[in-house]
């Protein structure tokens, strides 16, 4: 009788177990699936972000170009295939896009320290290029200014009429 | 003319070169020339061409379309292409609102400023149910990604068919807000007369 009553005990525990924890195995998938596109998705953001703000800074970033590319489209494939229920599918797009991203993130936070002065230098190569430009303009404004002053006195001389002293 | 009015006259030009000279200079600080800055979203039909759009779609037919974004915004955007589905009668964007819809499939763009970008759009009904006047499309295939619907449209007497709309959404992130922003007038779609 004993048991008997233990051996109901243990099975009714068991049972218990599974039905309670059953819902959890089968529901995570779907949350790990989210989780992953929830971090890919914080981090493509944030290479996006790092990359503009090289971008700001003046460092080129084509090189990003086609990897940022690749992200954002695995990206979107993890989120069609999380919307259809494909959730393997959906991590492992995310896991690689996540990759991605976070490789593009760490070299364009340090592209974009090394150029940040980058802005300065190419705004003193534009002050110091009008400068030179005006400089130009006036030098080669004087220089005609004072030829076509001596062009213009010369052809007056020329055309003035000559007093003649006549003697009676 | 004097040499008064030369001298005037050659002064009036060296100004003016001089302006000329300073002007990427005075641009760095009082910036006067602005350029326009936009995004494009554009639909072509299967000949890359703003014709041949699909228009009488039976089932178990694949149709093509080929979707383009062009960012002429004056610098890297990173942009996310909402594809959505609906009938005459469900949520369409407006210009300043997107359709409040869930999308169906989407594609995510990184372009540099003056990047364009095009992917090719297929699509198949692959499941539709005509009763009466109406017609629901219950399965529909967008590239090779099966996507199950509900959506009903009823028999439109005026244009003589059931009519959907296959339509796209541009969407860009915005970095200060930190997140995906509707894009003002970004939908473009085409209409669809079902036969079942």
């Amino acid at each position: 009788m004993k048991l008997w009553f233990k051996l109901l005990m243990v099975s009714g525990f068991l049972f218990l177990l599974l039905a309670v924890f059953n819902p959890c195995v089968a529901a995570s998938s779907e949350d790990v699936a989210a989780l992953v596109l929830n971090e890919a998705e914080e981090t493509l953001a944030s290479a996006f972000e790092a990359v503009k703000e090289a971008e700001a800074n003046g460092a080129g970033i084509s090189g990003f170009s086609e990897l940022l590319k690749d992200a954002t489209q695995l990206l979107a494939q993890a989120h069609t295939s999380f919307r259809v229920g494909d959730f393997d599918k959906a991590e492992k797009f995310a896991n690689l896009a996540f990759e991605i991203g976070n490789e593009v993130k760490s070299t364009a936070l340090s592209l974009g320290e090394i150029k940040s002065d980058l802005p300065t230098n190419e705004m003193w190569d534009t002050v110091i290029g009008s400068v030179f430009a005006v400089f130009v303009v006036v030098i080669v404004s004087l220089l005609s200014w004072s030829f076509f002053r001596r062009l213009y006195y010369r052809r007056k001389s020329v055309m003035k009429p000559e007093v003649a002293s006549v003697e009676y | 003319m004097s040499i008064k009015d030369f001298r005037n006259l050659f002064v009036v030009c060296s100004l003016v070169l001089s302006f000329f000279a300073i002007s990427p200079t005075l641009n760095l600080f009082f910036p006067f020339y602005i350029e326009e800055s936009f995004s494009e979203l554009s639909v072509l039909g299967s000949n890359h061409m703003a014709k041949d759009y699909p228009f009488n779609v039976v089932l178990n037919r694949e149709e093509r379309l080929f979707v383009s974004v062009s960012n002429h915004m004056g610098e890297s955007a990173y942009y996310r292409v909402c594809v959505k589905f609906r009938n005459q009668t469900r949520s369409f964007p407006s210009d300043k609102e997107p359709s409040s819809l869930a999308p169906l499939y989407e594609f995510r763009v990184f372009l540099l400023d003056g990047g364009d970008w095009e992917r090719e759009v297929k699509f198949n009904f692959l499941e539709a149910l005509h009763s009466g006047d109406t017609v629901q499309v219950k399965k529909l295939m967008i590239n090779n990604v099966i996507f199950e619907l509900d959506s009903v449209s009823a028999w439109d007497s005026e244009y003589d068919g059931f009519y959907f709309q296959l339509f796209f959404e541009l969407w860009s992130y915005d970095a200060k807000l930190h997140s995906f922003n509707y894009y003002e007038r970004g939908f473009v779609g085409v209409w669809l007369n079902m036969t079942v």
